[in-house]
Formats: structure tokens, C-alpha cells, sequence
């Protein structure tokens, strides 16, 4: 196949050694991306904060039990308030309240993590098989979300959580799942739309790329921020579904979660019996986490929207690349 | 008329969906629920021969095949026919839901318009003073976003009530006092209602603030105000008439979205004050395995979400001249 | 020798209510190998429309597109050959390039696509690169879109464009997007290329002023049909349809400034050089080819609205009159009426049918009454041709 008819010559030997095959380009440029990531994260500092708070939650979620004892040893004297030894006090029937809060954050993280993942696939799948196929297609499964959209979530997993009292870990999951793909489904599709018109998918269209190339190459890439961001709210949202459904006492109770935590505080009269520590750490550790995800999403926020950046004093050099 | 036609359309679609899954939940439950409830029932009373027939309609369980017992499950919801609460029984879960339901409606809509309004009244403000000390606590709104409803809620009733007396601990009323229109009542059911409503608005009010601070800032670099400051309008003119106008447009937007959240939030934060609304009726049914309470309660609640939502759909055509043209 | 055909082609767009939109209304032209074809028109008109149909991302709703002699199917592994053969340049090349991927993997994976060898596929990128003097190529195929200039995307979408190495490119305004400083070098590129590689280029533009400089042909489109073609100059210089007298007229035109001028209301016309949608703008310049007299109506000034076209030996158009035929404007747009007749200065009673193509002169057509039998010869007493 004859291309060239250079008109210029070709300079020979400049540049680096040609990469063969489309992979290795693809792989360059996604490592190009995750650098330049890298750079705005750094440059974000709420996206710093989010991701070294989530960091370190997620580290304690995987290596705490380790250091610690069984969280539900009987140790101490009940409702012991903080105390060298027991540094956030002991619950009713004497247990460590930290070494809890600790394991906890593994299951709370879990249902969280899970959910979330399983959510954002659903959302991937239906929000742009949707706008991509279109149609009798599209009509469907939009007015399906939309209905799903309106149904308020909590009471039906409320529900359902009475009906089935043995579900497990997976029922909770899944069912957290199920209530929450509808919003970035809807979002997801709604980008798609307008990225399915864009001139270089029609570009890639015309030259003969096929259409599930079209979508994974051309498409995807270019929704993965709007993905991420989908996946973190849910991730939100599944930790305070589950916890609320955990404090209900209609959670999972086989494995420890800081709504499983509330739940027992909340029984055992922690509240007027003055015992805070019991109480108020769980809660604060779920906010926490929720904000982490929060300031992450912000600073991706930012990054796809340079206009909503909080307003800053210009810096003195004026070197800010472009995005 | 188009516009309406289509939202309700697809409002009554949605409530279909929702009639649909609850007809299927029942089966969830392992063995015969109808006999199972019965047995409680005469515990506490006789229940009458229709009781089991009523039972069957409302939990879609009747004899006959699927599509039989979908249509006595259809016709008898739509009837408002919800049968008898086993806990209370004989008591109807309609009159049930008719006495708590008021208490819901009052609590969550006033502390959801207050969060609604004073978080858009300050979003415009803090995207209009961009670098002025409204919009440096923005950041602290999103703690306000992550935080559980209930456990806020627990807080609160801890700081109060337990530790500063302040207000009330539970309940929606002085139980000293008999339900009525009496001052001394209604003061008391104000009295008790400022906690819970707290709770909801500080855990509401983070949400609208970002979400019109985000617009109005993304409005503000549009033409039309660039022109009307060019003019040499007064700036609070130009926020007002101008920006906030349409900076508003998809918070109303989400607003409808947002009333399911609210509803499932209020449910706990109810919970955790005893507070005499529907989602803490339904923790007691759901506790006490009230099947029909239960079923009763989630059609109410999502009946009213899409009937809210609806209506958000409707003021939002009037908003919006946009939609209006399209009618 | 490769040729592109096209016979009635009809583009239809379903709309909510109402019967379906014509965009393309039984359009008929031929592409042929080391020609450019230009196709100019206003805004809405259904010139972008043609590049997507010809493109096969859009299907046609009539109509036949032979390549060499063959049927061109709508869609299906067939068109593989096709898509080889027949690339797009888009307008906009800030959104016909993928903002998530380099330079190079735009270029290699059409080459790929079309079966080229992985191994040196990226010498031909930088073949390619160097072909759309984008240079020094190794440099550029590791750039990113967002770190290109409009100029050099648009380079780029060429070079993606004949990665396949066609032998049809259709230009869908391939500089209006553009800096006005670098269109006259990209246009030249086309150009260049169009000659090496004998390609039959289509370009689609409203600027007149390039259309005659660039090809050698040219098709004028109006609401979806083509109401006047010839060869460059016959319709730039020779204008016969009154759409195209109007556009020609509205063209900056150094030869007929002094003219302009003196016609009262230049001022706003050549400033753009393009087509304004419904302008009629300096149409007064017209006056210069000797077809029409020129009155501008009491009390608009120099650069007032409107400067009216009357035909020789015809009242001036008053005003209430321009007000009822913008009103059949709004009403004639499905009618069988001649398209044009709601600004049409000549509009008679014989417009209220449609006109076919009529012949003006050897080889240049007018889709207009006033090249009918009856027409032609009063037409061309009155010094038509004269300019």
C-alpha cells in the first residue's frame, strides 16, 4: 500500500524507534494520561486530601485486623469512657470500641467498594448500550431508569430487607446496587448521545472501524471521568445505604460494619447513658470516608470543569498549563 | 398540555413499576404468609371471615394463577384496600397510615422547602462573592453532604436533649397533652418538631448550596450577564434577575430527584426521635413483621414521592419558559 | 479513470410531528478523478447533509451513488471497499480528533483498518505527517490534539483522511473553522494534494471567493436542491440563478468595488464575504453586471437593511410587498412553488411551479423560470451576457 507522496522529506532516524502495533501506542497514552492524573491531583489539594484520607482507610480496612484482637472479646468494664488502655472506651459488654471501629471499616468498606462497582456496571451497560443502539432500545432502558430514578430507594431496600432475613452480605450488596445505578446511568447517557455525533467517532466511522471498536476506543475512554465519578457517588451512597440499613437492624450482622456499630450503640442505650465515644466514632468515620470520596469527585469535578474552581489569589508565576 | 400529558403518563407508569414489585415481594416470605398472619391475628382479636380473602387480594397471594391474583392485587390497591395491621389489629392499615402520614408530610415538606430555599439563597451569594468568606466554607458543605441523616440525628439528640436539656429527648407531642387543635398542643408539637427538622436541613442544605453555587458561577461567565453588568445594572439586580433565574432551573430539576432521598432520610432521622411520622411506623411494622402495614407503608411513601415529583415536573414547566413553549 | 455518481439522491429527516424533512432533494452530480467540485451554499442548506450521505453516515432516502459504475450499498461489509476509496475532512477539527488519543493513532488505525502491516506502520505515519507538511513528523505523531493549533488538527484530519489512500475527498467546509490567516495555506494543501494523488475532491464551502480559485466546477445549493452549476467562471462572473446573483454580489469583489460603492450599500456586504442567512445585504452591487438597476428604498441609509433588487422595467418592490412574500415565505416552505420565490425579486405567477433545470448557456444550468423558452431570448437581448 503505497501512502506516501511526501512533498516534504521524510526525516529518517529522528525521533524514537517506531513503536509497533497499535497497543503500545494506546498503553503510551494511557500512561501519558495517568501521569498528567497524577500532576492534577497533586495540583488539587482536595483531591490530595481525599485520596491520602481514603488511603489510609483503606490501608487500615486491609492491614488493622491484623494488629488487632478479637473485636469481640469481652476486655473491659462495660461502658468504659476512653482511657489509656482502651483508647475510645469500651462498649456495654466490655468490648474495645477501636479495635471494632477498626475491623469495621473492612466490612463497611466491602458492601461500599462492592456495591458501588456492581452499580457503575449496570450504569455503564444500560446508560450507553442505550444511547448507542438507540430506538425501540433506548426508549426502554431510559424509561426504565427513570422509573427506577423515582422509586425512593431506602424504604424499598427496607422492605426487602424485611422479607428476606438471611440474605447475607451479598443480598445487602446487591440490593444497595440495584437502587442506586439509575442517576449515572442517566448521566452516562446523556453524554454518550452527544459524544455518538462527535465528528472523530464519525471520522473512525468513515475509514471502516468497527462499531464495537468505535465504542471501546473511541467512545469509553472519553466517558471514563464521568464513570469514575458515577462509581464514587455510589460507593457514597452504598456506605450510607447500608449503614442506615445496618442501624435499622436489618443489615448483614454476621461481619462487623460502623452501622452494625450504630445499631448496638443505639440498643444498648449508649445515647442517654452519656457514652459518646461509643456512638459518635462510627459516625464520624463514615463521614469521613463519604467526604474523602466527596473531595475526590470535587477535584475531578474541577478538572473537567475549570470554571468551578474555588477562587484562589492568582499565583505569581503565571506558568498554570492549560488542561 | 403535551408536557403535562407525557409526565403523567409516565408518573403513572412509574407507580405501576412500583405496584408491580410489591406485588412480587410477598413471595419472598417462606411459607404461607396468609396463615401465618391469621394465627397472629387471633392472638389479639377475632379477625373477621372476609379477613383472609382481603389478605390475599392486598398481599398477592389470592387463589388462581399469577395473572388472576395480579388483578385482585391491582383492583384492591387501587381501592385503597390495605386490609388490617396484625400488630394493631383490628385497627386499618389505612387509618394506620391516615394518622401518621400528616405528621411526615409536615415535618419533612417544611424542613425540605426551608434546606431548599435557604441553601439556594446562599449558593447564589457564595457564587457571586467568589472570593469572600461564604464561598471559603464551601468545602466544609461537603462534610455536611457525607455525613449519615441519622447519625446527625443521634448527635444532635445527644447535645440537646441529653446533655443540655435543651429539647425535647423523643415523640412528636407532650403525651401529657391530647391530640387537637389546642394552642398548648400545637406549641408542643412545634416544640418537638425543631430537632428532627434541624437535623433535616442541616443534612439537606449542603447539597443545594454546591449544586446552585456551581450554576451561578457557570452562569455568571455567560453573555447575557456580562451584557446586563455592561449596562450598569445594580449587580444585586443582575444576580436576582438574571443569574439566580437561571442558575435555578436545574437545582428544580433536582429538587424532584432529591425528594426520594429525603423521604429515605427523614425515615431514620424519625427513627432515631420516635417521632410519631410514617418511617417510624414503619420501623414498628417492619420490627413486628406487620406484612400489610409494611406493604401499605412503601406504597404510601412511593405514592407520594412520584405525586411530589410530578408536581416539581409541573412548577418546573411553569419555571422554565422553555418547557412552556414546548406545551 | 475513478468517477463518483450521484443521481437523485434525496436525504430525509424524520420529524416529530408533520411530514418528514427533505434535506436533499433529488440531487445529481458526478466526482471525477483530479477535479474539484465545488458545492456552495447558505447555512441549512444541505450541503453537509450530501458529504454525510456520501459518506454513508447518513442514509439516503433516494437515489443512486455509482462508484466506476458500481452500486454503492447503504451500509454492510461492502462498504469496506468503499470507505477505502471515498474519505471525509470535517469541518470543525477540534471535535474530528478524539481529544484521548495522539496524533499517531489517528493516522494508524485507518492504515491498519485497511490492512496494512503492523510492522512500519508508523514509518507511514510519518509519511503521511510529512505529506500534510506537518512537520518534523516524529515529533508530531506524539502530540496530542489539545496540543496542536486549529491548523495543524486540521493538517491532521487530512492525513487521517488519506491514510487510506483514497481517491474521492469530500472537504465539508474544511476552513471555515479556521483562522483566517491559515485557510488560503490549507486550502492550497487540498489543492497540492488534489494533484499528486489525481484525487476528485468535493468542496463544500460558502465562500464564493475560494469556490472559483479552487475548482473547476461549481454546484450552488439551496434548501436542498441545486438551483444553478457550471464551470467556475460562468457562475461566478455570469450569475444567472438570482440566488447566486445574490451571493456573487454579496463577495468581496476588487473589480466592481468602485461600482459598490457607488451602489449605495457596500459597506455591509464585503466586510464578510460570506453568506449571511436571508442577507440581501448589498445586493445593490449587483447593479455592476448590468442586470439590474439599483434603488435604494427612501429612508434607509448606506448600511440600512435593505437594498432592492428590481428587474429592469419593473416598479420599485415597496415595502408592504416584501412584508406579504416574507409571509409566503413561511407558508411556501412545502408547497410545489419554486424554492426561492419568497425573496426572489422576479417572482411571477409562473413560479408557483417548481422550475427544472433549465440551460443557461453550454454546460451552465439554472434551476429558474427565467431560462425558460419564453425567457432566454428576452433575457439575452437585454445584454445578459455583458459584463
Amino acid at each position: 500500500m503505497s501512502v506516501a507522496a511526501p512533498s516534504a522529506p521524510v526525516p529518517v532516524g529522528e525521533g524514537p524507534v517506531p513503536i509497533r502495533g497499535g497497543l503500545p501506542g494506546a498503553a503510551r497514552a494511557a500512561a501519558v494520561r495517568a501521569r498528567r492524573g497524577l500532576r492534577h491531583i497533586r495540583r488539587s489539594p482536595r483531591m490530595m486530601v481525599g485520596s491520602i484520607v481514603l488511603l489510609v482507610f483503606v490501608l487500615l480496612a486491609i492491614f488493622g485486623p491484623m494488629f488487632e484482637t478479637n473485636p469481640n472479646a469481652f476486655v473491659g468494664s462495660p461502658l468504659h469512657a476512653p482511657t489509656g488502655r482502651f483508647l475510645l472506651g469500651t462498649t456495654a459488654s466490655g468490648q474495645d470500641v477501636l479495635a471494632q471501629l477498626i475491623d469495621s471499616a473492612r466490612g463497611t468498606l466491602e458492601v461500599g467498594f462492592a456495591a458501588g462497582a456492581i452499580a457503575t456496571v449496570l450504569s455503564v451497560f444500560i446508560g450507553v448500550t442505550g444511547a448507542l443502539v438507540g430506538g425501540a432500545t433506548d426508549d426502554v432502558l431510559n424509561l426504565f431508569t427513570n422509573v427506577v430514578l423515582v422509586i425512593p430507594g431506602l424504604p424499598l431496600v427496607i422492605i426487602v430487607a424485611a422479607y428476606v432475613h438471611s440474605g447475607g452480605l451479598m443480598a445487602t450488596i446487591l440490593v444497595i446496587a440495584f437502587i442506586s445505578w439509575a442517576g449515572s446511568a442517566r448521566v452516562l447517557r446523556g453524554m454518550t448521545l452527544s459524544l455518538r455525533s462527535r465528528d472523530y467517532v464519525l471520522a473512525a466511522r468513515v475509514y471502516g472501524e468497527s462499531t464495537w471498536r468505535v465504542i471501546v476506543v473511541e467512545v469509553l475512554p472519553n466517558l471514563s471521568a464521568i464513570i469514575i465519578s458515577g462509581f464514587i457517588f455510589s460507593v457514597i451512597f452504598a456506605i450510607l445505604t447500608q449503614a442506615g440499613l445496618s442501624f435499622l437492624g436489618l443489615g448483614d450482622t454476621s461481619s462487623m460494619t460502623w452501622g452494625n456499630m450504630l445499631y448496638l450503640a443505639q440498643n444498648d442505650e449508649a445515647l442517654t447513658s452519656g457514652a459518646w465515644w461509643w456512638f459518635a466514632p462510627p459516625g464520624l468515620c463514615i463521614a469521613i470516608v463519604g467526604t474523602s470520596l466527596a473531595l475526590i469527585n470535587f477535584g475531578l469535578d474541577e478538572l473537567l470543569n475549570p470554571r468551578l474552581r474555588v477562587w484562589r489569589e492568582p499565583k505569581a508565576k503565571g506558568s498554570e498549563d492549560v488542561l | 398540555m403535551r408536557y403535562i400529558a407525557r409526565r403523567l403518563g409516565f408518573y403513572l407508569l412509574a407507580a405501576w413499576g412500583a405496584l408491580t414489585v410489591n406485588f412480587f415481594l410477598p413471595r419472598l416470605i417462606p411459607g404461607n404468609p396468609i396463615e401465618l398472619i391469621l394465627s397472629r391475628m387471633s392472638q389479639t382479636g377475632t379477625p373477621p371471615p372476609n379477613e383472609a380473602a382481603s389478605l390475599q387480594a392486598m398481599l398477592g397471594l389470592g387463589s388462581g394463577n399469577i395473572f388472576i391474583q395480579y388483578w385482585h392485587y391491582l383492583t384492591s390497591v387501587v381501592q385503597l384496600h390495605f386490609g388490617a395491621s396484625i400488630t394493631d389489629f383490628p385497627i386499618s392499615v389505612a387509618s394506620i397510615i391516615s394518622s401518621t402520614l400528616p405528621w411526615t408530610v409536615i415535618l419533612v415538606g417544611v424542613s425540605t422547602v426551608l434546606a431548599f430555599t435557604i441553601g439556594i439563597v446562599l449558593g447564589a451569594l457564595a457564587g457571586w462573592h467568589r472570593s469572600k468568606w461564604l464561598d471559603a466554607i464551601i468545602p466544609s458543605t461537603t462534610f455536611l453532604t457525607a455525613i449519615p441523616y441519622f447519625w446527625l440525628a443521634l448527635l444532635l439528640l445527644y447535645l440537646f436533649a441529653v446533655i443540655w436539656h435543651f429539647f425535647p429527648l423523643n415523640g412528636g407531642f407532650n403525651p401529657a397533652l391530647n391530640i387537637g387543635w389546642s394552642w398548648s398542643f400545637i406549641s408542643s408539637a412545634i416544640w418537638h418538631s425543631l430537632l428532627p427538622g434541624l437535623t433535616i436541613v442541616l443534612a439537606q442544605i449542603g447539597g443545594w448550596l454546591l449544586g446552585m453555587r456551581n450554576q451561578t458561577v457557570t452562569t455568571l461567565s455567560d453573555d447575557y450577564i456580562v451584557a446586563a453588568q455592561a449596562k450598569g445594572l445594580r449587580s444585586r439586580r443582575v444576580l436576582i434577575g438574571y443569574a439566580a433565574r437561571n442558575a435555578i432551573l436545574p437545582s428544580f430539576t433536582g429538587f424532584a430527584i432529591s425528594l426520594g432521598f429525603v423521604v429515605s432520610g427523614s425515615i431514620l432521622t424519625e427513627i432515631v426521635f420516635s417521632y410519631p411520622g410514617i418511617g417510624y411506623e414503619l420501623l414498628q411494622a417492619v420490627q413486628n413483621e406487620d406484612y400489610p402495614l409494611m406493604q401499605g407503608i412503601f406504597l404510601v411513601i412511593t405514592m407520594s414521592v412520584l405525586l411530589a415529583n410530578l408536581l416539581a415536573d409541573l412548577l418546573y414547566g411553569f419555571v422554565d419558559p422553555r418547557t412552556r413553549q414546548a406545551r | 479513470m475513478s468517477q463518483l455518481e450521484v443521481a437523485d439522491m434525496v436525504v430525509e429527516f424524520s420529524q416529530r410531528r408533520g411530514a418528514p424533512l427533505r434535506a436533499v432533494d433529488h440531487v445529481s452530480f458526478v466526482l471525477q478523478a483530479g477535479k474539484t467540485l465545488a458545492l456552495v451554499g447558505e447555512s441549512g442548506s444541505g450541503k453537509s447533509t450530501i458529504v454525510r450521505a456520501l459518506g454513508r453516515l447518513q442514509e439516503t432516502a433516494g437515489g443512486t451513488v455509482r462508484l466506476d459504475n458500481e452500486l454503492v450499498p447503504q451500509k454492510g461489509r461492502a462498504l469496506k471497499s468503499y470507505r477505502r476509496r471515498v474519505q471525509l475532512v470535517f469541518q470543525d477539527p477540534f471535535a474530528s480528533l478524539n481529544p484521548a488519543y495522539s496524533v499517531a493513532h489517528h493516522l494508524r488505525r485507518p492504515l491498519l483498518v485497511h490492512g496494512h502491516a503492523r510492522a512500519g506502520v508508523d514509518h507511514d505515519v510519518e509519511a503521511l505527517l510529512a505529506s500534510v507538511n506537518l512537520v518534523p513528523p516524529g515529533e508530531m505523531m506524539k502530540r496530542f490534539p489539545h496540543e496542536l493549533s486549529g491548523g495543524q488538527r486540521q493538517r491532521v484530519a487530512i492525513a487521517r483522511a488519506l491514510a487510506p489512500n483514497p481517491d474521492f475527498l469530500l472537504a465539508d467546509e474544511p476552513v471555515s473553522m479556521l483562522d483566517v490567516s491559515i485557510r488560503l495555506e490549507i486550502l492550497k494543501l487540498l489543492d497540492d494534494l488534489k494533484s499528486q494523488r489525481n484525487l476528485a475532491l468535493l468542496y463544500v464551502t460558502h465562500d464564493l471567493a475560494t469556490a472559483r480559485h479552487f475548482s473547476s466546477e461549481i454546484m450552488v445549493m439551496y434548501r436542498g436542491q441545486i438551483v444553478e452549476r457550471g464551470t467556475s467562471d460562468d457562475v461566478i462572473l455570469h450569475p444567472a440563478h438570482p440566488y447566486t446573483r445574490l451571493l456573487a454580489s454579496a463577495a468581496p469583489h476588487p473589480e466592481r468595488a468602485v461600482l459598490a460603492t457607488a451602489g449605495g450599500s457596500g459597506e455591509g456586504a464585503s466586510a464578510t464575504g460570506g453568506i449571511g442567512d436571508g442577507a440581501f445585504v448589498g445586493v445593490a452591487e449587483a447593479a455592476g453586471n448590468g442586470h439590474f438597476s439599483s434603488l435604494a428604498s427612501p429612508g434607509n441609509g448606506p448600511a440600512g437593511p435593505s437594498g432592492l433588487l428590481v428587474p429592469p422595467g419593473e416598479e420599485t418592490v415597496t415595502e408592504e410587498e416584501r412584508l406579504r412574500r416574507a409571509g409566503e415565505a413561511r407558508e411556501a416552505a412545502t408547497g410545489s412553488a419554486c424554492r426561492f420565490i419568497a425573496r426572489c425579486p422576479f417572482a411571477t405567477e409562473q413560479c408557483h411551479r417548481e422550475p427544472p433545470e433549465l440551460e443557461v448557456s453550454a454546460g451552465h444550468r439554472a434551476r429558474c423560470w427565467l431560462y425558460g423558452s419564453a425567457n432566454v431570448a428576452e433575457r439575452q437581448g437585454s445584454g445578459a451576457r455583458a459584463s
